[in-house]
């Protein structure tokens, strides 16, 4: 089951409803076997551009590509795309083989090959014991298995899934993402993958796009999104993040709003600017004195690091993430201690 | 929850007295008529309403009209649902709105309007000559078309609701997903919505049914002898021929062939709750 996945186009779509712009000049092009995630809040755009790609709404202008041939004319059934629902949509009436087989029952494939290759998906997601079960029969994470075994069993070249983990819980998000992962490497096909979470985007995706008010802000590998975020939005949306202003620039010194002077090259910067820094980017010295005071506000235990929120002279609270030892105790609140962080690390906002 | 016992009976007295009274005691009453003549218990009336053809035919004859009028009813309903269930629910709200009009108009009316329609001289009659279809009006009033239609057109509404909730019942990503696993729209229908909602039509159809059992006023008025129901000759045996337990008999057969398909519809709600739910009801 493999498949060389297709590139996609997305040239200037533009979709609205009434007075509401779902996409507004979305353009994006996804590669071959790509898998690429479209993160963003609800009603950023994001499943409207799914949808669109499906051909469950009709967009208003611009254009779809699949391997370069325009597709936006095409009906639903001819797009020859798997996709996989937050819901799992299996048809309650219909047992796990036989939703397995129902893509490749409308292809017209014979009976005993369609049950053949209906096996083979079911045994890639090591369901294959439960092949006669009822939808009903099983359990959330099964369900979604099979929902993507069904996806993929006619071997497309394109897989969609909206928010397909949103209705499991934590721990079973995490295990299937690792095997969404690992099939869609198997197979090759390209992906386009939707959701809210930006961990799971981050741990997926190949490269992700943060849409905001029917637009990309910004499209990248995690990596670049995690280390370079280019607005405010995309800085607070991807992982936690502290926000600052810059006060002021002057030669080997720079100023924080409510931090204070630090000292550090701050050409990339601009007075009156934004930029961002990671709060494991923040150094913290207990007990110690330095440049830079300020008083624990909030501690939140995460096992192998803590999270501290400092609040400074002035009031300014900034996030500071401490890897931990064994042993090592959770400084008390109120505690004063010094913090400093490395000016090359500051990001530069744009907005 | 804990039941509170005497809040339960104070509340739930009224209305099983009520019940008890009007509806439990007549009921035993009419079914110990049918084997006890007062004095002593007797197979009699039991035998002679199923010894008497004419009880024979009514009794078939309703069944037949029942079954007729709700196959029509289902294949004009389901199709409207079907619409009605694509439009937008502004829409949808204002044609159930629509539909539901002629519940206030009552039946007697309504049944009156289709004498005016289908009479020698109603309108109906008056198109067909006027195009020269038929030289001499025909016979449409007093006929089983009549009684069908007039049928027909009472329950048409309560089939399309029902119709139409069990189509909006099914959940919409399915009909998406078979689409985009490579369903055209006719193959969507027929391999998921039709198979989901069937039984939900089905249910309605069962409703249907027993309405249409205990018709009365539209086989009166629209039907001639040759299109009385039973709700009819239970009528005449009560009032004219005072043969009660006759009458007895043939309410009892209805009451049984309600209770059947009341089974029938129970056991189909019960299945599309275990699917809608998931199998939780079970």
């Amino acid at each position: 089951m493999t498949s060389a996945g297709a590139t996609i186009d997305f040239k200037n779509v533009r979709k609205t409803y009434g007075k509401f712009v779902a996409l507004e000049d979305f353009s994006m092009r996804v590669e071959g076997g790509e898998f690429m995630t479209l993160l963003g809040a609800s009603g950023s755009g994001k499943t409207t551009a799914l949808n669109s790609l499906a051909g469950f709404v009709d967009i208003d202008g611009g254009e779809i590509l699949i391997d370069g041939v325009p597709i936006t004319k095409l009906p639903t059934e001819k797009r020859d795309i798997g996709m996989v629902f937050q819901n799992y949509s299996l048809f309650p009436h219909r047992s796990v083989i036989r939703n397995i087989s129902f893509p490749l029952e409308m292809r017209g494939v014979a009976r005993d090959e369609a049950r053949r290759r209906s096996f083979k998906a079911l045994e890639m997601v090591r369901l294959d014991s439960l092949a006669n079960r009822m939808p009903h029969e099983l359990s959330g994470g099964q369900k979604q298995r099979v929902a993507f075994a069904r996806a993929v069993v006619f071997e497309p070249r394109v897989l969609l899934m909206d928010e397909p983990l949103g209705a499991l819980d934590l721990k079973l998000r995490e295990t299937l993402q690792l095997e969404i992962k690992e099939y869609q490497r198997q197979i090759g096909c390209t992906v386009i993958y939707v959701t809210h979470d930006q961990s799971e985007a981050l741990t997926l995706s190949d490269r992700m796009a943060v849409m905001d008010k029917g637009r990309v802000l910004q499209i990248g590998t995690p990596e670049q999104l995690y280390d370079r975020p280019q607005s405010r939005f995309v800085a607070g949306f991807v992982g936690s993040n502290n926000i600052l202003k810059v006060q002021s620039v002057e030669e080997g010194f720079m100023t924080l709003e409510g931090l204070g002077r630090f000292k550090g090259d701050g050409r990339h910067l601009i007075p009156g600017g934004f930029v961002s820094i990671r709060p494991e980017l923040i150094t913290i010295r207990h007990g110690g004195s330095g440049a830079h005071m300020a008083h624990l506000s909030e501690a939140v235990f995460f096992g192998n690091s803590v999270r501290y929120i400092l609040r400074a002279a002035d009031s300014k609270e900034i996030s500071a993430i401490e890897h931990r030892r064994p042993g090592q105790d959770v400084l008390p609140l109120g505690t004063a201690v010094a913090f400093d962080l490395d000016t090359s690390d500051l990001v530069p906002l744009l907005d | 929850m804990k039941i509170r016992w005497s809040r339960t009976i104070l509340l739930l007295t009224p209305a099983t007295l009520l019940a008890a009274m009007l509806f439990v005691y007549p009921v035993f009453g009419v079914l110990s008529l049918t084997v006890h003549d007062g004095t002593s218990f007797t197979g009699e009336p039991i035998r002679q309403v199923f010894n008497s053809q004419l009880s024979i035919i009514v009794l078939q004859r309703t069944f037949v009209t029942a079954a007729t009028v709700t196959l029509i009813c289902l294949l004009m309903g389901y199709p409207m649902a079907y619409f009605m269930a694509g439009l937008s629910p502004r829409k949808r709200v204002l044609a159930t709105y629509l539909i539901l009009l002629p519940f206030w108009i009552s039946v007697l009316i309504r049944t009156y309007t289709w004498i005016i329609l289908l009479g020698r001289e109603g309108i109906l009659n008056k198109a067909l000559v006027a195009i020269g279809l038929t030289a001499e009006p025909i016979q449409l009033l007093y006929t089983p078309f009549a009684v069908h239609i007039g049928m027909v057109q009472i329950l048409l509404p309560i089939v399309i609701l029902t119709c139409l909730t069990s189509i909006l019942d099914v959940e919409r990503d399915l009909v998406k997903a078979a689409r985009i696993l490579g369903a055209t729209p006719a193959q969507a229908f027929w391999k998921v919505l039709f198979p989901l909602s069937v039984s939900g039509a089905a249910t309605g159809g069962i409703i249907c049914f027993i309405l249409c059992l205990g018709f009365f006023v539209t086989p009166t008025l629209l039907g001639g002898r040759t299109s009385l129901l039973i709700a009819n000759l239970i009528d005449l045996q009560v009032h004219k021929t005072l043969k009660w337990d006759l009458a007895a008999v043939m309410a009892s057969a209805m009451l049984a062939a309600t209770f059947t398909c009341l089974l029938a519809y129970w056991m189909l709600t019960r299945k599309r709750a275990e699917f809608a739910t998931g199998g939780l009801a079970r």
